[in-house]
């Protein structure tokens, strides 16, 4: 007989079998001690990793398995070995690669079998129940079940591993995908044991999909699983379910038809399931099925109120079907009196506007017929006035008027309930036009406007700058309580005085030094990079200056200084040290600290003394005059920089390009013009200095989210905006839909800094209106009163730049409307912004063709005009409100017109 | 109550227009003591699809994990009842524990010839109630009762279900802060339902698990959503941990929103929102940032350090699932000043026994069967504050206190707002997370 190892490398299934089998007690504890032995070392070195990639290397993991289910104690014991499923296979390719042979496999079944009933149904329990993904062989369980008439499982990894096992009858991703048939074959290859336990292979049917799938038994056991749970569906589709496919559907409903399920049965668990509300695409999977099985209205009828409740609780997908299910069963007259007037509540209470709309249609339609049916409609249209789309308003007060007269006194006090829960949302016109339909006194607005108004305009508090103080004595507390604040609000210039202490600290006469820096260094928190550098990287022969020295670099190397200052015990006076709390000097300071040196007969070293430039405000003619006096090296090259205007060189200027940036579309873009004389500080790189033409990117290496960054140019915002532009594109850029999840915290950041806010300012502010996120568009609501709140707001150029965004389309419409109306609600800012609001108008309607969201900006306009009494005149509006079109927009244009005309 | 079983499971039985739902209790305490499955209600329910949609609500609270930790929580589905004779309170904590829920179902949901028992207790809900639930409307007649068909002695041995109910741990700590939080808030801003439903509508809907963090202020007819804090705004932290009313949107009658104080500079805080349903009340309250379960926000340990178990005893014997505890009839009764029954409230609410009710502003009890001996082992930091005090670890240093720890040295100043410490839990946290142990210790030395 065959050495065991032997068999284990080449042996069969048979082979395998017939010597295992001949084993007296101790033998077998004897193999199942080696076998554990030898996997546990394969497993530590990495080598059951190829196992299911190879095979070869497969059929050694069958072979090893087969002998650990008989050799083992317990079916625990036994799964600690597993049979070389296709889990790998499935999580890389989302496609079901049956690796086990046919032999294999029933030489698994009949190890199982070999032991008793009691034996294989804890193994089947053990590798099905779990929570966790476990490799599991579909066809050996399956085989179990039947054999032994073992109960179903219930475990989510059980269908899960089984759906994946039949999704190779869709192919990969698609039901025609070149693999179906294989995987037909794999699947149909079901393993079957006779009385003998022998394993009968089952021929394949037939070739097509239709009949592989109806030659699946147990499918609707399968799919009540599914639904059962909701993460075994991925299962079907690999790894992600939104990416399952579409004609699938099709074929469930093609097995309909064929009577492959019991509809009643199948519809009542789809429905279980949506009542769960799954993630959207276990939702959309889980309607998809719902749909395929075509459920007629008697059969919907004992589920009438699941469906009303997924009005409710329902994606837009789920609540669109039950609203279609419950109009069509109304159409049978199958719905309960009040079904209706609560579906309206529930739809109605929804953001979903086509669903609003839908439900108006389906109102529209029951109103015509005569009788209870249609007064409870109408109570149920008038919930619609509380909604803001002026269209849906008006279509109900159409129906109102229409067929009001049918209701009774004791309707007509409903409805009248419903309009005074209204009255916020409507306009005064609608309001006392459905009032003169329903009768009855007009409903106090204070009484229902609970909400209090006492904020202020100013949203971030950052409009008025605090001077950053500086400790008078230096020790371990003051030390502690610095490093809390910068903890508590890093992305300010708390850091600075931090950094003033530490290198007080580290002067070699200081006699807490040792304990401080040691105490500090002991925080695993994050701490200033400076730390990092002096920890992790060590000092000697690090350059500052490297080769790609972009403008957020001077962060790191100024670091680097101190950091070397430091480990030295030589720390220099820091001349960069802001007053304010924006990381500004005076100019004043600069002169004094310059003065000081030449005193002391110093200098300040190179990336101190370029930040300090950066930081500091624009001097006086008589300071000016002081730094020329002073007559050394670092002052006059301080002296020329300010004398040349400083920073403000670089200017900015917008322009509608055909490409920036790597788009090819038309953007609107800023212009940044280059320092015409920059600080000439050696070893300070100054090719940032040139300036960018608005075709490129100025900047915008993905740093502009460090909350230092804006400390490095307090005073002149445009320019930092203008660097970074480009980021504020992306964050609203189709092409770039995940960018922009940290303009909130940049946009917040870069408003520390002052400074005329010129067009970088602004069309950031725009774009990030515009932004890819809520969060975005928050924060830019946010940074445009306070650029607003700061004086720094622009209108005339904010309304040119809207006007050139939205014609070039590099805003989004319906994002701005929504933003600015977020911006408009603040007391005070409505005003302010109103001239922005019209040119964004005008620009719409200036449209050839009507802009998505179009509408959504004139109601806002009507909003505003009606609630600050304007009346002005807005280009395109009265030629757009004279259109006889029967759009939303044009009807919005009307509205907004006869406003505006007063 | 820690681990009991049920009888059977929850069930609803019948159509859609005689619907029997029949939830059953796990043990409980009553005035008259420890009871294996009491009874607190057997009648009709006036607003069937309020009481449904309310508990469907406080079940998907109780289901969902907001944020997703490292080391995850097992759900607990399974609320704590507690029934005060005219009012039945249903509690639970989202699996983070990040959110709390309360559903008051009052006076008026049930039926005036029926009778509401006392007691605490927690009650089965599973999946298929769950279903049923969805389907009650407000047509129906809904029977309800709270506990079991049969008394316990009449079950045969062995029809038990073995499900056993361990109430979380965490959900009785939980229990302690919400209280404590709770009672500091002022009633912000009410919303009528269109406001309400307004304002939902215009929530960020885009951020995945716990969704955006953000800030709202009042203003004419809305409530503004801001990214920074200021005075008077409201903080809303993960957006999405309010999804769950949407099942009660349709039954809002009014949404009243609480918050504590709020200043320029506030990292985070937690807010309190009230719906107000026809008979019925669902408070949420949500913590100040999602990944914080409220099992550690350290609020009742201030409080704590002034409180004596012994007046915690006194408080218990007079207290009787009150659903409002009159502080000045207890202050009569004991003689004790106002500030220490409200230390001894605190004390009993370290093992579950005191709840604040946000819409009436006053406390109310309930009894879970906790020893006090959770107070040591729920309060370590107390504990350790105990420790140094007792040990002569602190000494006055100028106007700051010097607290010895071990081998390293903290300073304390409880002279400035807030009291500050140089530990690293107070730079980390500041007074967010309640006073570190150097702090809790500072106040027990000087009494």
């Amino acid at each position: 007989m065959m050495d065991l190892e032997v068999l284990l490398q080449e042996g069969t299934a048979r082979e395998l079998l017939d010597r295992c089998l001949s084993w007296s007690e101790k033998e077998r504890s004897a193999a199942y001690k080696r076998i554990r032995t030898y996997w546990k070392e394969a497993k530590k070195s990495g080598a059951t990793y190829a196992f299911t990639e190879r095979p070869d290397l497969a059929r050694i993991q069958a072979r090893l398995a087969i002998v650990n289910i008989l050799a083992s104690p317990s079916p625990k014991a036994a799964l600690e070995i597993p049979l070389p499923s296709d889990r790998v296979s499935l999580d890389l390719f989302g496609e079901w690669r049956t690796v086990m042979e046919a032999e294999f496999r029933s030489g698994v079944l009949e190890a199982i079998a070999w032991h008793d009933r009691e034996w294989a149904a804890e193994y089947v329990a053990l590798s099905t129940q779990t929570k966790a993904v476990l490799d599991i062989d579909i066809g050996v369980t399956l085989a179990l079940i039947e054999a032994f008439e073992l109960p179903w499982p219930d475990g989510a990894n059980f269908y899960r591993i089984w759906a994946a096992h039949l999704s190779g009858l869709c192919g990969r991703l698609g039901i025609d995908g070149v693999s179906s048939e294989a995987s037909a074959k794999e699947v149909l290859d079901q393993l079957h044991l006779d009385e003998d336990h022998q394993v009968v292979i089952k021929p394949l049917p037939s070739q097509t999909q239709l009949a592989a799938w109806t030659a699946v038994t147990n499918l609707d056991r399968l799919f009540e699983g599914l639904f059962r749970h909701p993460n075994a569906m991925p299962g079907f589709f690999g790894r992600d379910i939104r990416h399952y496919p579409k004609p699938f559907a099709h074929l469930v409903a093609a097995l309909f038809m064929n009577g492959k399920f019991d509809r009643v049965r199948f519809v009542a668990c789809a429905l279980a399931a949506l009542t769960r509300c799954d993630a959207v695409a276990s939702q959309r999977f889980q309607v998809d099925m719902l749909n395929a099985a075509q459920p007629s209205t008697s059969e919907l009828a004992p589920h009438i109120d699941l469906l009303l409740g997924l009005l409710a609780t329902g994606h837009s997908i789920t609540a669109a079907t039950a609203q279609r299910l419950l109009r069509a069963a109304d159409s049978e007259k199958r719905l309960p009196l009040g079904t209706f007037v609560s579906a309206c509540q529930t739809v109605f209470a929804r953001k979903d506007k086509g669903l609003h709309a839908e439900q108006l249609a389906w109102a529209e339609a029951r109103v015509k017929v005569d009788g209870k049916l249609a007064r409870e409609c109408l109570v149920g249209v008038t919930v619609a006035l509380q909604l803001e789309d002026l269209s849906l308003q008006k279509r109900a007060i159409r129906a109102l008027r229409k067929h009001g007269a049918k209701l009774n006194d004791e309707e007509r006090a409903v409805c009248r309930q419903e309009l005074d829960l209204a009255r916020t949302a409507l306009a005064d016109e609608l309001y006392r036009e459905a009032l003169e339909i329903l009768g009855g006194p007009i409903a106090d607005y204070q009484d229902r406007c609970l909400v209090v108004t006492n904020e202020p305009l100013v949203p971030c508090g950052n409009s008025k700058l605090k001077r950053v103080v500086y400790p008078d004595r230096i020790d371990v507390a003051t030390v502690a309580e610095l490093y809390a604040q910068s903890q508590v609000e890093y992305s300010r210039i708390t850091h600075e005085p931090l950094i003033y202490a530490v290198l007080d600290l580290a002067k070699p006469d200081s006699a807490v030094a040792e304990e401080a820096l040691s105490m500090l260094s002991s925080y695993e928190y994050r701490f200033l990079s400076l730390w990092q550098l002096a920890r992790y990287r060590g000092l000697s022969g690090l350059s500052i200056h490297c080769s790609t020295w972009h403008f957020e670099s001077v962060l790191a190397a100024r670091d680097l200084e101190l950091a070397r200052a430091i480990k030295s015990r030589a720390p220099h006076p820091l001349i960069s040290r802001p007053d304010w709390d924006n990381g500004s000097i005076d100019a004043a300071t600069l002169v004094d600290r310059l003065r000081r040196l030449q005193v002391a007969d110093q200098e300040a070293p190179p990336v101190d003394l370029f930040v300090a430039l950066l930081r500091s405000t624009q001097p006086s003619e008589d300071e000016l005059a002081a730094l020329y006096a002073l007559r050394t090296r670092q002052a006059k090259i301080a002296a020329e920089f300010f004398a040349a205007g400083g920073m403000s060189q670089m200017t900015t200027s917008w322009q509608v390009v055909p490409s920036a940036g790597g788009s090819q579309k038309p953007e609107v873009m800023v212009a940044l013009r280059g320092l015409a004389v920059a600080p000439a500080i050696p070893g300070i790189p100054l090719h940032w200095a040139d300036g960018c033409p608005a075709s490129q990117n100025c900047g915008g290496y993905g740093d502009s989210d460090d909350p230092r960054l804006a400390s490095l140019l307090p005073n002149h915002g445009e320019t930092l905006f203008a660097m970074y532009i480009w980021d504020f594109r992306k964050a609203s850029h189709d092409e770039y839909p995940t960018f922009g999840k940290t303009i909130p915290q940049v946009l917040r950041s870069f408003l520390h800094a002052r400074g005329p806010a010129g067009a970088a300012t602004h069309l950031a502010v725009l774009f990030s209106l515009s932004g890819n996120y809520d969060e975005t568009r928050i924060a830019a609501s946010d940074a445009l009163l306070e650029v607003i709140a700061q004086d720094r707001y622009d209108s005339d150029l904010a309304c040119d730049l809207v006007t050139a965004c939205i014609g070039s389309g590099t805003v989004k419409v319906t994002r701005l409307a929504k933003s600015l109306g977020q911006a408009t609600a603040a007391a005070g800012a409505a005003q302010v912004l109103w001239p922005l609001v019209c040119s964004a108008v005008a620009a719409v309607l200036a449209q050839q063709t009507s802009l998505s969201g179009a509408h959504d900006l004139l109601a806002l306009a009507s909003r505003i005009a009606r609630r600050l009494g304007k009346r002005d005149v807005i280009p395109h509006l009265s030629a757009a409100a004279a259109t006889s079109s029967g759009s939303k927009l044009v009807a919005e244009a009307r509205q907004l017109h006869k406003l505006l005309e007063g | 109550m820690e681990a009991a079983a049920y009888l059977d499971h929850s069930s609803l039985t019948g159509d859609c227009n005689d619907v029997r739902m029949v939830l059953q209790t796990a043990a409980g305490l009553t005035p008259g003591g420890f009871v294996a499955h009491p009874v607190f209600y057997n009648g009709a329910m006036m607003r069937p699809d309020v009481a449904a949609a309310g508990l469907r609500a406080l079940v998907e609270i109780a289901s969902t994990r907001y944020v997703k930790t490292i080391a995850e929580i097992r759900a607990s589905l399974d609320p704590i009842v507690t029934a005060q004779g005219d009012r039945l309170r249903c509690e639970a904590f989202s699996a983070c524990n990040g959110v709390y829920a309360r559903l008051d179902l009052l006076g008026d949901s049930f039926d005036a010839h029926a009778t509401l028992g006392f007691g605490t207790t927690n009650i089965d809900i599973n999946p298929p109630l769950q279903v049923a639930l969805a389907s009650i409307q407000r047509g129906a007649y809904l029977h309800l009762r709270v506990g079991p068909n049969q008394v316990a002695m009449d079950m045969p041995r062995g029809s038990f279900i073995e499900r056993k109910v361990a109430m979380p741990e965490r959900w009785i700590r939980a229990l302690a802060e919400t209280q404590s939080i709770a009672s500091a808030f002022e009633h912000r801003v009410t919303l009528t339902p269109v406001q309400w439903r307004r304002f939902m509508n215009e929530l960020p809907t885009s951020s995945a698990g716990a969704g955006s963090s953000l800030w709202l202020i009042p203003t004419g007819g809305t409530l503004r959503q801001t990214s920074c804090p200021v005075p008077e705004s409201i903080p809303l932290a993960g957006s999405a941990r309010l999804r769950s009313t949407r099942r009660l949107q349709h039954l809002v009658e009014l949404v009243r929103i609480y918050a504590p104080p709020v200043r320029h500079d506030t990292p985070s805080a937690p807010a309190a929102w009230e719906f107000l349903l026809p008979g019925a009340r669902l408070t949420l309250m949500l913590s100040p940032e999602p990944y914080r379960g409220f099992s550690g926000e350290g609020a009742v340990l201030a409080a704590l350090s002034a409180a004596t178990k012994d007046d915690g005893a006194t408080l218990s014997e007079l207290l009787a699932w009150d659903a409002a505890i009159d502080l000045a009839a207890l202050s009569e009764e004991t003689g004790y000043s106002a500030e220490r029954i409200c230390g001894g409230l605190q004390v009993l609410a370290t093992t579950g026994q005191v709840g604040f009710d946000l819409a009436e502003q006053s406390y109310f009890h309930r009894q879970l069967p906790f020893s006090e001996a959770r107070l040591e082992r729920n309060y370590p930091r107390l504990e350790a504050a105990r420790t140094l005090a007792a040990a002569g670890c602190i000494s006055p240093c100028g106007d700051q206190l010097k607290v010895v720890s071990g081998e390293r040295t903290y300073f304390v100043r409880l002279d400035v707002d807030p009291p500050s410490c140089t530990c690293a839990f107070w730079i980390k946290h500041k007074d967010s997370r309640g006073p570190c142990k150097h702090l809790l210790a500072a106040r027990l030395y000087l009494g």
